[in-house]
């Protein structure tokens, strides 16, 4: 097994505040895990160190078998984020350039592709999570399932060596968050790496293969979903499923 | 009203709006320049060129333009600068609507959601990718009515280069009034004058602004 990710003690503060305390996790190569856990766990925070939109303070960091140092210059930094690809629960979308375009920005500005190439890409993408016919649309014009279906389109076209989902159903209407679900369900049958931050139990429990559960900036539990979510170990754990499950 | 003298003297006051465009545009183009080099060494991270813009913009707005007019004709020859009127004038007023419109594109940039820019950044974008391709791009809407208003003082301002004698639209107004006592007629036209060249940097501005409306579309 190729481990993608790898947390070695890994603290995270801001200021005095600890938000992540000496994470230790493995992701491998073709894993899904979710990780859940109540609000304030630390849960975006650990999303955000991986592609080191937050640095870390201590432990190491290994992505793809390399160590993220914690004095990278910016030259590192985006070898490293073009490796992994994020989906965030606000879309972030660029409002001002076409879906086409969106997806395109990412081959063409950072992987240096010829525009014929990354239109290619792009467009293969958009038919794979079935958006081919609003390539030329702006993402005004899209519903919220739609541009996160485009947002997960632009973060696939860089050709990610895992990808990484901080809640990206919450900020939809209940019914647009099917839509996206398929796709990431879809994404992981064709055995895609994925750390997945949700509050959808169900998915977590039917598409990851393990889920981490997090709480006060530790990883109180770590196992297959079915163990975890029939009998979890921890108390503050089992509060929180039968919370869920309530 | 004496509308024979007006059209009398109406080349005389068209050519000198031709100045007055002509020196507006040339400082806005300048200023526009000088304004976005300082707001990038504003936001850099570099604390002498912060400080630097930041006494830069202090002295800028917190002097009079008739002030500043005057150091650049007068105080300048005594450091061996010696510039011709107008290019004084072009000098004054690109420097004073630069400190302007420093803080209106900084305001703009700085307004772009963190969102917009990590989204660059996660998928590899190196930082002035991103400040080209996102941050730039959707700073411009936000900046337009502030920038267009910018813009328009600087066309009024263009008036006060009259006191070193650069011959545009007021300069010209004030000696043909002087001479032929209509003061009313003259300036009332040149008054319509500045309003017409306004009214197209308004326009220009409702025409971008509808242009640029697509992002914002739900
Ligand atoms: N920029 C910041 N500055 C200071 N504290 C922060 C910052 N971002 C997050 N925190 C704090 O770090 C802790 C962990 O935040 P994080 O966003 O990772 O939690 P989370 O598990 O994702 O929660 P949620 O389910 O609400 O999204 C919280 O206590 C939060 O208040
Ligand atoms: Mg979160």
């Amino acid at each position: 097994m190729t481990a993608i990710i790898e947390f070695d003690q890994v603290s995270k503060y801001y200021g005095d505040v600890p938000v992540l305390k000496n994470i230790n996790l493995r992701v491998d190569e073709g894993d899904v895990v979710g990780v859940i856990g109540p609000s304030g766990a630390g849960k975006s925070t650990l999303l955000r160190v991986v592609n080191q939109l937050e640095q870390h303070q201590s432990g190491t960091l290994r992505i793809a078998g390399e160590t993220v140092e914690a004095k990278a210059g910016s030259r590192e930094l985006a070898l490293l984020r073009a490796k992994v690809g994020m989906v965030f629960q606000n879309f972030n979308l660029w409002p001002h350039l076409s879906v086409l375009d969106n997806i395109m920005t990412g081959p063409r500005c950072v992987l240096g592709l010829p525009r014929q190439e990354a239109e290619t890409r792009a467009l293969a993408l958009l038919e794979r999570v079935g958006l081919k016919a609003f390539s030329d649309k702006y993402p005004g014009q899209l519903s919220g399932g739609q541009q996160q279906r485009v947002a997960i389109a632009r973060a696939l076209a860089m050709k990610p060596r895992v990808m990484l989902f901080d809640e990206a159903t919450s900020a939809l209407d209940p019914a647009l968050v099917g839509e996206v679900l398929e796709v990431m369900t879809q994404l992981a049958l064709e055995r895609m790496t994925m750390l997945v931050v949700t509050h959808e139990m169900r998915f977590a429990r039917q598409v990851a293969n393990r889920i981490v559960f997090m709480a006060g900036g530790e990883i109180l539990e770590e196992g297959p979903p079915v163990t975890f979510f029939s009998a979890p170990q921890h108390p503050i754990a089992r509060k929180f499923v039968s919370k869920v499950h309530g | 009203m004496d509308f024979p003298l007006i059209w009398n003297y109406l080349p005389y006051l068209l050519h000198a709006a031709l100045v007055t465009i002509g020196i507006s545009f040339v400082s806005l183009v300048m200023g526009s320049l000088i304004g976005l080099a300082f707001t990038f060494m504003r936001i850099s991270r570099s604390r002498p060129l912060q400080i630097f813009v930041w006494v830069y913009v202090w002295l800028i707005r917190g002097t009079p333009m008739l002030l500043q007019i005057f150091a650049i004709y007068y105080w300048l020859p005594t450091y061996g600068i010696m510039l011709p009127a107008i290019v004084a004038g072009v000098v004054a007023l690109s420097l004073n609507s630069a400190g302007y419109y420093v803080d209106i594109f900084r305001a703009a940039i700085t307004a772009v959601p963190t969102g917009q820019i990590e989204a660059g950044q996660a998928i590899g974008m190196r930082p002035w990718q991103v400040m080209f391709r996102i941050v730039i791009p959707l700073s411009v809407r936000p900046a337009l009515p502030p920038y267009i208003g910018q813009s328009i003082n600087l066309v009024k301002n263009s008036s006060l280069v009259s006191v070193i004698s650069v011959q545009e639209l007021m300069f010209t107004s004030q000696s043909i009034y002087s001479s032929t006592y209509r003061v009313a007629e003259i300036l009332g036209t040149a008054g319509l004058i500045y309003l017409a060249i306004n009214t197209v940097l308004q326009v220009l501005q409702t025409w971008m602004e509808k242009r640029l409306s697509y992002y914002t579309v739900r």
